[in-house]
């Protein structure tokens, strides 16, 4: 599951999915990006139907982001829409300096950190997470529809309940930072140069967040592994 | 962390780089050592083990995106809600194209609603400042574009009272021999329209400016008055002149202009309006000068008349006055002088 989101080319880093073809990829990534310089430029001359192509190209890895780091889809709508508002009204100071992808994700990690330092700050305003699977917060029709099958089967229904329960407490202990780390680097496969890069900070002050962020879990969760 | 240890290196060491061997992020050599010391410790082995399986199991039990949004219904209402804010931004974007200008208003408007105080301050300061500097400012605007142009006039235009109360003198010139063969004068006037007024003695609105200044000698300097004084004296025969000479030996604060009117009476005294601002003067005049200057006036007057019947008994009378009580010397002495000097027809 996360590495579905990985077809996106970083400068400099190449995802696992795009290790099968590499002539390939660079050609499609080479062709995609003159393809999105154009759009760029349409959308800072206020084309909004280029400013929508770029949103969509990006807009689903965002919002998988968000939810996994905030664990609740109306935290994670709310970062999807002040990031890409943020990057509607600040497009224009886009310079090409970076990659889009590089730009996006600096802006969206640094509305979902502010969502974690404000959720940490105040958390009695904050709705329940998103825990384990089953757990009386069902996401859609398409949701209700698998959980009634895993129901089918109790024992398992409990037992991933409480797992789901543990890793969610579990992840709690993490600071947004070292939340963020851990996510960046297990489920949208970057490397740490890049979410130094993405942080604005340096790889190894990303390493030593990796690090705390691991011995915690672990600690937290040394009778799952 | 960066550290590498060697093949038996220390657990604590290599548990760091546990952590990047699980995600990739080592060199070959680094990688080289951690499987070394793993060969070798089974309680790092088990260290790494877990370190390979906490993303996966984190990642099967506990994350989100895949449970909440299995079929994109979160994306698709993410997507539309940014197509409504979208428009939105764009047409707030064109209200403050046209409301632009206002928007600084809207918020110091805003900000003074929140702290009337700071607000009321703030306006009084602005408007200290304001009253401070705008005159300042246009002064120095009014300089830099130049003296305001003078409208020259030849006379013709007549001054109205009201002209003549309010304006200023910048300065007389006069040239004895003008293109008529009479003195040419030049009359600088400061007014709400500055203007030159240019023509000889003869002319009516020189006179009645030289006349006004000369009976309003308040409103002007004393050189004004003065050099108005001596442009009249040569025009004595005019009675307009000689009245406005009578009040300014009268009324003048300044004594050196009483004493030029006076002056410039002598040889007057026969007219009863003449003799009576000399004998005023040497009356209650507060200078000893100007009352020299009455008795001198009256005396070559008295003298020139002699032949034409009986003087004024009231010029004797004063000047005897004049000389018992005058607090001056020489007036007193000029005094008894000038009725010796009248004395043949003198009765004591």
């Amino acid at each position: 599951m996360p590495l579905t989101g990985l077809a996106l080319a970083l400068p400099g880093q190449q995802s696992r999915t795009h290790w099968a073809q590499p002539s390939q990829t660079r050609v499609r990534a080479g062709v995609v990006q003159d393809d999105e310089q154009v759009l760029i430029r349409e959308a800072q001359a206020g084309s909004r139907a280029a400013f929508e192509e770029l949103v969509h190209r990006y807009d689903r890895d965002v919002l998988r982001l968000a939810v996994n780091l905030l664990r609740r889809p109306e935290d994670a709508r709310d970062v999807y829409q002040e990031a890409f508002l943020k990057i509607y009204r600040n497009l224009h100071r886009f310079r090409f300096e970076c990659s889009l992808y590089t730009w996006i994700y600096r802006v969206v990690t640094n509305v979902c950190l502010d969502h974690l330092r404000r959720r940490n700050s105040r958390p009695e305003d904050q709705a329940p997470e998103v825990a384990a699977e089953g757990d009386g917060l069902p996401a859609d029709f398409f949701d209700r529809q698998k959980e009634s099958r895993v129901i089918a089967d109790p024992e398992r229904h409990l037992r991933d309940k409480e797992i789901g329960r543990q890793i969610a407490a579990a992840l709690a202990l993490l600071s947004p930072r070292e939340r963020m780390v851990f996510e960046m680097k297990h489920y949208q496969g970057l490397k740490l140069r890049v979410i130094g890069d993405l942080l604005g900070t340096t790889e190894e002050t990303v390493k030593n967040s990796l690090f705390r962020a691991t011995r915690k879990l672990r600690t937290r969760l040394e009778g799952l592994l | 962390m960066s550290g590498v240890p060697g093949n038996n290196g220390c657990c604590e060491e290599i548990e760091c780089l546990l952590v990047l061997f699980a995600c990739n992020e080592l060199e070959a050599s680094e990688r080289a050592t951690v499987e070394a010391h793993v060969g070798s410790c089974t309680a790092c082995a088990a260290l790494l083990a877990g370190a390979l399986r906490l993303p996966q199991r984190i990642a099967a039990g506990g994350q989100a995106a895949g449970r909440v949004d299995p079929s994109d219904l979160l994306l698709a209402q993410c997507r539309s809600e940014l197509k409504e804010a979208l428009d939105d931004a764009e047409a707030a974007s064109a209200r403050r194209g046209w409301l632009g200008g206002f928007r600084w208003a809207h918020w110091l408007l805003g900000a003074f609603a929140r702290h009337p105080a700071w607000g009321a301050a703030l306006l009084v300061l602005f408007g200290a400042a304001l009253g401070s500097v705008a005159p300042q400012w246009y002064r120095a605007q009014a300089n830099r574009a130049g003296p305001r142009p003078a409208m020259t006039v030849s006379v013709s235009p007549r001054l109205s009272e009201h002209d003549l109360q309010t304006m200023g003198i910048a300065g007389i010139n006069w040239a004895p021999n003008g293109p008529s063969g009479a003195p040419s004068v030049e009359l600088h006037l400061t007014s709400e329209k500055p203007m030159v007024l240019q023509g000889n003695l003869d002319d009516t609105e020189v006179k009645r400016v030289l006349t006004y200044v000369v009976q309003n000698g308040q409103r002007f300097d004393s050189g004004v008055r003065l050099d108005s004084v001596d442009m009249l004296r040569m025009r004595l025969s005019d009675a307009d002149v000689r009245r406005a000479l009578c009040a300014a030996a009268r009324k003048d604060s300044n004594p050196g202009v009483r004493l030029r009117a006076l002056e410039a009476l002598r040889g007057f005294e026969q007219d009863d309006l003449v003799r009576q601002a000399v004998l005023d003067a040497l009356e209650n005049d507060s200078n000893p000068g100007v009352r020299v200057e009455a008795i001198n006036s009256l005396v070559g007057t008295l003298r020139a008349l002699e032949d034409k019947g009986p003087e004024d008994p009231r010029v004797v009378s004063i000047l005897r006055e004049r000389m018992q009580n005058d607090p001056n010397n020489y007036v007193r002495m000029q005094s008894a002088a000038a009725i010796r000097r009248l004395g043949p027809r003198e009765t004591y």
